[in-house]
Formats: C-alpha cells, structure tokens, sequence
C-alpha cells in the first residue's frame, strides 16, 4: 500500500471517508435533522463508490457505433443500480423527515438529548 | 399449469399492485377493504400453497425476469426451504389479518385504516422477494421496502412512543441498509456478478486475488444484517419497537421481519461466500461468541422485565441468539436447527403476541404482576399464551423442542459442549420468566374466582380462530417434526456443501 496506490484509488478513498464521516454525524450528533444529513452523507459516498467501480479512465460511454477491439467502455451498470439507490435514499430521507416534524409536534423539539430529559422528568 | 407459476412467482408484483389499489378504492369510497384485503392475503397463501405443491413435484422453480437469463437477469430461486418460508410469511399474513380486522379501529386512528393496509401488503411484497430472489442488488431493493414498511407500520400508531421508536428504528434500519450496499458493492467489484451463485464461483478466485476486499465486505454484510436482525450488541432498537407498535404490527415484526433478513445472511454467507472464507475470517467465532451474549443476556433482561410485551421483546433477542448459534455452528444439525428455529420462532413469538395482545386489549393488563387470575376471566387466550410459553422453554411434544434438540446435537458435533451448557441455562431461564406467568393467571390463590368463564361469547371468532391455527401448528409441527425438516434437509446439506 505505497502512495501511488492511494492516488490510483482515490475514488475509493474519499468514498471511504465520506461513509465514515457521516456515520459519525449519524451516530454522535443530537440534532435529528443532522442526523438525516448524515445518512444522505453515507448514500452518497456510496454512489460514488459505485460509480467508481464502473468508471475507467478514459472510457466511453458504452454507445457501440463503430465497435473496435481497442475502444474501452465504461461499466453503466453500477450507474444504472445507483438509480435505484437514490430513488431509494430520496424516500428513506421524505419519511424521516415526515417522522421528524411528528417529533416536533410532540415535543417542541428535534434534539435528542432535550427529548430524553422532557421523557425523563415525565416519569 | 405455466400460467399458475407466473402468477405465483410474480406474487410480489401482485402485492405491490394490490397496495397501490387500496387508495384508488378508498378515494371512491369503497367501504370494504378489510374485507378485500383478507380476500389479497388468502391469495397470497393459495398461491404458496401452488407453490409448494409445484416444488414437491416438479422441483426447484427458476423464474427468470423478462427472459433475461443469469448472469445478466434478476433471478428467482425458490427451493424447498424458500417454499416453506413463503408459505409461513402467506398464512401468518392471513391469519394476522384475519385478527387485525375485529379490532384494528381501537389501536389505529379510522380515518389511517386503510393507510394500514397499504403499508401490510407493501410489507408483504417486500418479504416474499427478499426470500425469493437470488439477485444481491434485488435482494437490496426489497430489503429497503422492508425497512420502510417495518418502520411505516410501528409509526401508523402515531403517539409519543411509536414515533420516537420509529424514527430509532429508521435511523439504525438506515444504516444497516447502507452497509449492505457497501458490502454488495465490494462483493461486484472483486467477482463482477450480482447473481448469488454467479458471484459464489467467482469468489473462490476473488478470495484468493483480494483477500482484504472480500474480507471488508463479508465483515459490512453481516454487521448490516446483523443490525437488522437485531443480534445481541445491535437489538437496540428492538424492545422499543415491538412495545410501542400495534399489537398486530407487532405480531409481524417478531414473527416474520427479522427472519427474513436472517435468510438472507444465510444464504450470502453460504452461497455468496464460501466455507473456505468464512473460516479463514474468524467471523464464526464471532457469530458464536455474540450469539452466547444474546442468549444469556436477552434472557437476563427479559427476567427483569415488568411489562409483558417488553418481556417477549427481550425474549426475542435471545432466541435470535439461537439461530445465529445455529448458524455458526457450521455443522449439519446446527445449521438444520438454526433455520428450523427460524420456523418454530416465528410461529410461537406470533402466538404469543396475539394472545399478549388480546389480554391487553381486552382487560388493560399490560404489567406482568396483574395477571392474576386472567386464566379465569380469558382461558382460552392463556391457554394458547401457555402453549406458546411452554414451546418456547421447550417442553417435548411441542415444536421449540426439536429446534432447541437440534441446536444442541450439533453443538456436540462441533465439539462445543460449553455451548451444550448455554442453551440448558437459558432454557432453564426461559422457564424463569415464562412460567410465573402460567403459574399466576391459572393457579394464584388470591383470586376469588374459581370458575372459568369460557370467551367464546365475548371474544370475536376473528380473534381466536387465528391463535388456534397456530396453536395447532405449534403441536403439528412438534409431533412431526418430519415436515418442516423435508423442507430444510435439502438446504443444509447444499449449503455445507456436504
């Protein structure tokens, strides 16, 4: 795992640090909107990744109009499958943040930490 | 006969189809969709039971999508076990259904009823290709569903508890989904397949080119089921969600949610990975080692309980820990008793919930010390919750003993007899928490009641037909336990590769 290694993988590296900062927002900030931040941090860096396996350097887009040995294509079905990620990710985000705005009327509030102690001194 | 195949395979595009025309129908006031609900589920278990006639028969059922054949398609495979899988996820539907309707409008608000529905049979669809598919990025697909209408059906409660358990729920479910992709990502990147047995034969060669990339996605895989299926360290969000959900809700989420994401681990482990791997990769110490933890400490926990919902909560961390025992065995009868306990589990967590739910619903009793003299006032319900009980301690002619005696022959195969010791203890302390309530609502001295009054009268026929069901099933599968095994032998012996 020399330097050059790293550079030639970059995609892969950024998408790695992308996941992992957004699962520390996830996991560590008390504000739930914060939190929704954070998960659309983490689906993110994987259609990067995703994207990134397809990806070749200098590829075409895999249109075959005169097809010779030599042309390289790019993978469009990492691409095509992170359609249907996001699609996915977009109505994972509507519904927490529709549980969210429940929170709100409920407690007055979208931190975690305020709405343990409100259930706190409840009981 | 063709016809009836596509209709049945293609059960999960019905279910969906079928949610979406519930609105449709309630925007022109129709007024009876419980009514056609029932009629979708009864569907739904007929279609299985084509289905398992068909594969006793004429074999496994290949179904490709569109004609496209593997590697490129998405695939289905329904064997043996998955016949059996889907014929338990249809019949508990129906039966659940079948209970939901007598008192649905108590726990949901009326004008979110049929809202309920809809989010059931996306549910539905969601498990039965979650089972069914052999497609890792369809297997996703559904596992998203899933986790929106897991999630759907605890919020449709719409108070203080349900939300905040849900928005949990969500959150972790989340999370557990992303590192699923990331893993299914890894798992296209090194063997370029996402057809289970397609990348499965290019693993071996991957495995030996990429050891660390195949390594990191077997570790994201089973940490993100793991997170779904609520294994020990992970089941956090559990005893929240299954306490504040309707009881109906509740009946699915224990019974039939988390076994699905556990046959999905199952089969990407075996079949995905292979033994060599998944040796290699100390993940099976891990599996046992927190399976150990699930056991004993879910059954602490449920001990400590005073609530009875909260109690079988707890309950079902710990027989999780048993499956996943099961499955990290890694030997014949170990893995035949962990997916058996898959079956048995499902069946007795459901009876117990839908007799735990009619007590509350019926009486309000929901603390386990006022259960005196409830044998009395509902017999008929305590006698299906002891039947479930007594299953789940694992007294002989039931069906959680034979799980429970498979689980233990192969922890003797694996030369593990410590873990011999664990699953006595924890039946033992299954007996700790089960049995005072048997004890309590049958036999305390201090009712002054001393004639039982049978339900029949006062409870709705919608109510106990379905706990009868079960309860016989419990008894029918204990008795001959050579029924569900036809269904599981044939799996075991092709994922060990025996």
């Amino acid at each position: 795992m020399n330097l050059t290694n790293i550079m030639a993988n970059f995609y892969y590296v950024a998408a790695i640090i992308f996941f992992l900062i957004g699962l520390y927002i996830m996991l560590t900030h008390p504000n739930l909107i914060k939190k929704v931040i954070g998960m659309n941090i983490i689906d993110s860096s994987i259609f990067l990744f995703f994207v990134s396996v397809g990806y070749i350097e200098g590829g075409k887009s895999p249109i075959i109009e005169n097809p010779s040995p030599l042309t390289e294509f790019v993978n469009p079905l990492p691409s095509g499958l992170m359609l249907t990620g996001i699609v996915v990710s977009v109505s994972i985000t509507a519904f927490a943040l529709a549980l969210i705005i429940r929170i709100y009327q409920e407690y007055g509030t979208i931190n975690v930490e305020e709405i343990v102690k409100i259930r706190s001194e409840e009981e | 006969m063709n016809l009836i195949v596509h209709l049945s395979v293609l059960a999960p595009v019905f279910f969906i189809a079928v949610s979406f025309l519930i609105p449709v129908l309630n925007h022109y006031k129709f007024e009876k969709i419980g009514l056609l609900s029932l009629i979708f589920a009864g569907w739904g278990t007929g279609s299985s039971l084509v289905l398992v006639y068909h594969v006793m028969t004429r074999g496994p059922i290949r179904y490709y999508f569109g004609s496209w054949e593997p590697p490129w398609g998405i695939e289905f495979m329904i064997g043996r076990f998955e016949v059996l899988m889907l014929l338990l996820v249809t019949l508990l539907y129906l039966l659940v259904i079948i209970y939901t309707r007598s008192f649905i409008q108590e726990e949901i608000k009326p004008k979110v009823v049929h809202w309920y529905y809809i989010l059931l049979f996306l549910l539905e669809a969601s498990l039965i290709g979650m089972i069914a598919t052999n497609d890792l990025f369809n297997f996703f697909v559904f596992l998203e569903i899933c986790a929106i209408g897991s999630v759907a059906i605890i919020s449709v409660k719409d108070d203080r508890d349900s939300i905040e358990a849900s928005i949990k729920y969500l959150f972790l479910n989340s999370i557990g989904s992303a590192f699923v992709l990331f893993a299914i990502g890894l798992i296209y990147m090194v063997t370029g397949h996402l057809n289970i047995p397609y990348a499965g034969e290019s693993m071996v060669q991957a495995a030996a080119l990429f050891p660390r990339t195949v390594n990191m996605s077997l570790v994201f895989m089973f940490l993100g089921l793991a997170l779904k299926a609520a294994l020990f360290p992970l089941h956090i969000w559990l005893p929240d969600a299954y306490t504040s959900a309707p009881h109906h809700s509740t009946v699915i989420l224990a019974g039939l949610v988390g076994k699905a994401y556990i046959i999905g681990l199952v089969k990407i482990l075996f079949k995905v990975y292979n033994i060599e791997i998944l040796q290699s990769s100390n993940l099976l110490s891990l599996i046992l080692f927190l399976s150990v933890l699930a056991i004993i400490i879910g059954s602490i926990f449920a001990i400590g309980q005073k609530k009875v919902k909260r109690m079988l909560a707890y309950s079902s961390v710990a027989q999780v820990g048993y499956i996943f025992l099961g499955v990290g065995l890694l030997t014949e009868s170990g893995l035949t008793g962990g997916l058996l306990h898959i079956f048995n589990h499902a069946l007795i967590k459901s009876l117990l919930f839908l007799a735990a739910g009619v007590i509350i619903y019926k009486t309000g009793i929901e603390d386990l010390e006022d259960f005196q003299g409830v044998g009395y006032r509902f017999p008929l319900t305590m006698i299906f919750f002891s039947l479930g009980a007594l299953a789940m301690v694992g007294i002989p002619p039931l069906n959680g003993f034979m799980s429970k005696w498979f689980l233990a022959v192969g922890t003797l195969q694996a030369d593990k007899p410590f873990l011999l010791g664990v699953i006595l203890l924890s039946s033992f302390m299954n007996g700790i928490y089960y049995l005072p309530i048997i004890i309590r609502s049958f036999f305390s001295s201090g009712t002054e009641k001393v004639r039982y009054e049978w339900e029949f009268s006062r409870l709705d026929k919608k109510v106990w037909v379905p706990m009868m069901f079960i309860a016989a099933a419990l008894i029918v599968s204990g008795i001959f336990p050579n029924i569900p095994l036809y269904f599981i032998n044939k799996i075991v012996t092709e994922l060990l590769v025996l």
